[in-house]
């Protein structure tokens, strides 16, 4: 991914990645995606594939089957449910709370800790303080806290979905969280 | 925060961080954490510590006692809570499974509205407010265009339901019910027509709480049965009361005798002194007979054989009433054998046992006291004619003088604590309301309305939640009261807690209702809501979900089989995850979204503004308890009157911080509030006595008369309510044209060897159908892995296929498929089997594992495997209820194997149900078994 030069454009790539997790596809999405198409293969496939409106809303409900239920979801999108065997509220959920806590954050409302998308908005906030320790927190947390259950996590996506939008979705959320754990 | 900010941020400025950062904002926002960590909030975990909270299981409907702990705010141990007598620190494998469906990944976490087909399970995520509006705005235009009344609340199987109830019959529909409604009517009919109660149980839960002869009160450990016999009841794998399955050992170490009465070796016949494998459908045969061998050989002058106990004609009416109509049959011949009705020989030829074996345990029964006959759920209660089965029961247990009686049978219904009225029930009771019938206008109560009683189940007193598929497509018709001559469609179901479109009866029937249309494409049923924590069958149908609190994280109160006045605290263990919500706060959340629809009805007074928080509603419930009267042997209270109501803390109580009303006949104590049972290890505990129907000023018994009714003022007062209209059409199909006022008898359904109009099926569907009830593996918990894999008594049994799998995913386009990344080896998962004897295996050549269809005569077919067990009478099939061919991906591994697990549900004869109660004939068909 020689395309992610500078630490805005992670910023950028992070908020829409938050994004693409914690709301099912709508109609401000394409917009969005366009924004950062230029940023790479991925991004671009990414950006067409959700170019369509009506496919808009096939992958919407696809979305919510996938991450959201009700019932038994193909794809969770909590550390805890591959680092803890199974369950929410893990040790790991635990850990995650305390690295948030250690910068004064912590979620809003009642969701587990470690749902990938406040892990990747916690990624933001140590991206947008722009010193080298928050960077170098930042590859500690995603190494310990996403490196170990994210690809899990995309290989269960790309198994559980034939959609071109969400293996392409699988495939850089596995490249960001890889380039987010390696050190600075 | 508002999802359009975070939208209009993203759309402005993707990259750039301005005054709101991306990771402030939307569902996942992360927040500085001072102003946002609460003791009510998950997130306070990191800061917590370790915390011992009682609290009370949900998983069945015992409800047992638990002591849970947290660690930093997370549940980490689950036991039994010691100070609960109900179960004594006991808990079953579900017990300590709680973890497992708090913390479920796939538990329903929000709101959503359904954008699919019913069925189809396609659904957005929506907020509180917009399903609120959503639902309010549907149920006010049902309201207007066709009444409240048309709306049916169905409470579910947990007794936390009052909430949703009030709703709803504020809102002015009277049909609410819940699962008790499917469970086991029949085997209720009995005791609530001769003693007014519902449950009766061996004397077996201790320890129990005692007055001494000194004064004080101590807990009491003795066991003083002789005999207990369980007929289609197993205890210990469907461990319904919890006691019974510990309590059954140790009154056995005892000395007493236990038998078991089952056509399987169940794992309670395996702790019993004897078996006698019963044909299914014929305990009202061996019932029947026994009472006609004691009233036959009873002899005062002989102690051997003083089988009744005389002093119970001083606590009842009508015996002799009963026992001359009785006697009647006596005389009669059965035309399937030609031999005289409830005569030894006859008993033999049609339950198969020995007559010597029938006359052995009769004897037995009438000579060894204290003794307790206890009739089960779906043994007994799942029968078309488990009404006849509950009622010669209760006879048996009074005439012998076991009832009540110390070490003997006791109706737990008449002896629990009260807990209150605050469900809304009165405000329906008074309700005036007009309807127009037949061009006229018509006043009556809003009650009038209800659809059971006033449609064509005037006698089922807990309503008729099987039949309601009828009542669904054709409409409610009410025959009786006021409103006679109206009719009104269904037109919106709530289910909360429950899972009708699996569990109460014909699965088929209702997938079709719910998915009816119209002629003009819109459903019939114009509003369905699912309420719940687990996503099953019946959800599959909604048009909204609501997601509620866990078990573990909502309040509640339990009370329910104990044999003395118990009651204890569900306390919120932890705080509901994601968007879930208690029982309170939905409830006031939907009032006052009827409130903002213009639903005059709903007010703030008697929701909002009333109930601040859950624990005002339960606290509100808690004045009424115990509510039971100071009578009995030892006397609970000698300080005060007999005879009196008692109200307030056990404690208030023992210390005399009482006043007396004289003329209300009431002894108030202290209230009991949450907070004294929170500080007081969950639980109250108020003292037990036996013999507490005899008090001379009115004892337990909850007939109209206060005495045991061998006349059945219920149905006799049904019958008056009737009379002159139309006659109930399950009354016609037994031949009946009124309700029996005393003994009556009619046979079951779908039993070659019984009945009739059934023999010549004998041949062509040689196999017996029935279910076998293993509480792990019911429902709801099928979705807690660990429960699945315990394999019980030759029905749910390791027989899977190998298989890789990941949890199912709908595809868009509505179709579905499996991804893989879970492998599970041959053999290593439990499923629900056909349980089969091994000489019919072998004349149908059949083998352990082998897939087959099982057909009956109504073309209705189930697929499933065959495990060959010595556990099971020949020509008898048993398959774990419920628990096969599961149909929405929700059920986890269950599901996956759903095209090689049978469905007794799908078998069921639509059109029956028992005549006076209206239960589904879950137990009575014939099928055939083709191999595949
Ligand atoms: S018997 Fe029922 S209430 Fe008791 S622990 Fe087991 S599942 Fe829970």
């Amino acid at each position: 991914m020689g395309m992610l030069t500078g630490e805005t454009r992670k910023l950028e790539q992070l908020a829409v990645l938050h994004r693409l997790y914690s709301d099912a596809p709508d109609a401000s999405l394409p917009l969005l995606l366009s924004r950062v198409a230029s940023q790479g293969a991925l991004w671009e496939a990414l950006a067409r594939s959700a170019q369509d409106s009506a496919a808009l809303a096939t992958l919407s409900t696809e979305w919510t089957t996938l991450f959201e239920g009700p019932g038994r979801i193909a794809v969770p999108l909590f550390g805890s449910v591959y680092l803890d065997h199974g369950l929410l509220m893990g040790s790991s959920t635990q850990e995650v709370l305390a690295a948030y806590a250690k910068y004064g954050l912590i979620p809003e409302g009642k969701i587990p800790a470690d749902h990938l998308a406040f892990e990747l908005g916690f990624c933001g906030f140590l991206t947008a303080q722009g010193h080298v320790d928050a960077l170098s927190e930042r590859s500690d947390f995603a190494k310990r806290w996403m490196w170990s259950w994210v690809p899990a996590m995309t290989e269960a996506l790309h198994a559980a979905s034939d959609t071109p939008f969400f293996r392409e979705l699988a495939q850089l959320t596995l490249t960001i969280v890889q380039h987010l754990s390696q050190s600075e | 925060m508002k999802e359009i900010t975070r939208r209009k941020f993203l759309v402005a400025s993707t990259a750039t961080v301005g005054a709101l950062s991306f990771w402030e904002l939307g569902h996942y926002a992360l927040a500085a954490s001072k102003s946002n960590v609460t003791d009510g909030s998950p997130q306070s975990a990191v800061l917590g510590k370790e915390r011992v909270i009682y609290t009370a299981d949900a998983f069945c409907a015992s409800e047992c006692g638990l002591q849970v702990t947290t660690y930093n705010g997370v549940i980490s141990t689950i036991y039994g809570n010691p100070h609960v007598p109900y179960n004594a620190g006991t808990t079953c494998a579900k017990g300590v499974s709680g973890k497992q469906v708090v913390y479920s990944p796939y538990r329903l976490k929000y709101p959503m509205i359904r954008v699919g087909a019913r069925g189809e399970g396609k659904f957005r995520r929506a907020s509180w407010e917009e399903v609120s509006r959503y639902i309010a705005t549907k149920l006010e235009a049902i309201k207007q265009q066709y009444g409240p009344e048309t709306v049916i609340m169905d409470g579910g199987d947990m007794t936390d339901q009052p909430p949703y109830w009030r709703l709803f019959y504020y809102f002015g529909s009277p049909n609410c019910t819940q699962h008790g409604a499917i469970c086991d009517t029949p085997r209720r009919l009995g005791p609530y027509i001769i003693e007014g109660g519902l449950r009766i149980e061996p004397d077996l839960m201790r320890p129990v709480l005692v007055r001494q002869p000194d004064g004080s009160l101590k807990n009491d450990y003795s066991y003083a049965n002789k005999m207990i016999i369980y007929v289609g009841w197993n205890p210990f794998t469907a461990t319904r009361i919890n006691y019974e399955s510990r309590g059954t050992v140790a009154a056995k170490q005892n000395g007493a005798k236990v038998v078991v009465v089952d056509p399987a070796f169940s794992n309670t016949a395996a702790q019993a002194d004897w078996w006698l494998p019963i044909r299914p459908g014929t305990d009202a045969d061996l019932f029947a007979t026994m009472l006609r061998y004691i009233l036959t050989n009873n002899n005062p002058q002989d102690p051997e054989r003083q089988y009744l106990d005389p002093r119970f004609q001083d606590y009842s009416v009508g015996w002799p009433e009963f026992e001359t109509a009785f006697r009647s049959w006596w005389t009669k011949s059965d035309p399937i054998n030609n031999l005289p009705y409830f005569s030894l020989q006859w008993a033999q030829e049609r339950t198969g046992l020995a007559a010597q074996d029938i006359a052995t345990l009769a004897h037995e029964f009438g000579s060894k006291k204290p003794a307790a006959l206890v009739w089960g759920m779906n043994g007994t209660g799942h029968h078309f004619n488990g009404e006849v089965v509950s009622t010669l029961g209760t006879v048996l247990n009074v005439i012998t003088g076991n009832f009540d009686a110390r070490g003997g049978a006791i109706d737990t219904a008449l002896v629990r604590s009260n807990k209150g009225g605050n469900g809304g029930s009165k405000q329906i009771k008074s309700q005036m309301i007009t309807r127009t019938v037949n061009g006229k206008t018509i006043k009556g109560l809003a009650w009038d309305l209800e659809m059971d009683n006033n449609g064509a189940w005037p006698a089922a007193f807990w309503g008729a939640l099987g039949a309601y598929p009828k009542q669904m497509s054709e409409g409610v018709q009410i025959n009786y009261g006021p409103f006679a001559g109206y009719h009104y469609p269904i037109k919106a179901f709530f289910v909360r807690g429950g899972n009708p479109a699996n569990s109460a009866s014909t699965e088929q029937r209702w997938a079709e209702v719910l998915s009816a249309k119209d002629g003009s494409g819109d459903y019939q049923i114009p509003l369905t809501v699912y309420v719940d924590n687990a996503y099953l069958e019946t959800g599959l149908y909604a048009d909204v979900i609501l997601p509620e609190a866990s078990f573990m994280e909502r309040m509640g109160l339990s009370d329910i089989y104990p044999s003395e006045p118990v009651m204890y605290l569900r306390e919120p263990v932890v705080p509901p995850q994601f968007e879930a919500k208690n029982q309170v706060e939905i409830m006031n959340i939907l009032a006052k979204a009827l409130h903002d629809a213009g639903d005059p009805d709903i007010q703030g007074a008697d929701f909002w503004d009333r109930y601040h928080s859950e624990e005002d509603f339960w606290n509100e419930a808690l004045l009424e308890a115990p509510g039971r009267t100071n009578v009995g042997e030892p006397l609970p209270y000698p300080r005060y009157p007999v005879g009196y109501k008692l109200l307030g803390t056990p404690e208030s109580l023992e210390k005399g911080q009482v006043s007396i009303d004289h003329t209300k006949k009431i002894v108030q104590g202290v209230p009991l509030t949450v907070a004294w049972l929170r500080d007081h290890h969950g639980v109250a505990v108020w003292p037990m006595a036996w013999e507490r129907y005899k008090a001379p000023s009115g004892g337990i018994i909850a007939t109209k008369s206060g005495k045991f009714e061998f006349h059945f003022g219920f149905l006799d007062a049904v019958n008056k309510y009737i009379a002159n209209r139309p006659v109930p059409y399950m009354l016609n199909q037994v031949g009946w044209t009124r309700y029996p006022t005393t003994f009556f008898w009619y046979e079951t359904v779908w039993n070659p060897y019984t009945n009739p109009a059934y023999t010549q099926y004998r041949t062509q569907y040689p196999f017996q159908l029935i279910s076998g009830r293993i509480h792990q593996s019911m429902s709801a918990t099928q979705y807690v892995d660990w429960l699945g894999r315990i394999s019980e008594e030759h029905l749910w049994m390791p027989l899977n296929d190998a298989k890789t799998f990941h949890p199912v995913v709908t595809t868009g386009q509505g179709g579905e498929k499996i991804a893989g990344i879970h492998h599970l080896r041959q053999g290593a998962w439990s499923i629900a089997v056909i349980q089969m004897n091994p000489v019919d295996g072998q004349r149908l050549g059949l083998r352990t594992g082998d897939l087959v269809r099982l057909v009956n005569p109504l073309k209705q077919e189930t697929k499933g495997k065959v495990f060959l067990s010595e556990l099971i009478r020949p020509g008898v099939l048993r398959v774990p209820p419920g628990s096969g061919g599961r149909l929405t991906p929700g059920m986890g591994q269950t599901y996956e194997y759903r095209s090689i697990t049978p469905s007794s549900n799908r078998l069921l004869d639509p059109n029956l149900s028992s005549p006076i109660t209206g239960m589904s004939t879950f137990n009575d068909m014939v099928v055939k078994v083709i191999k595949i």
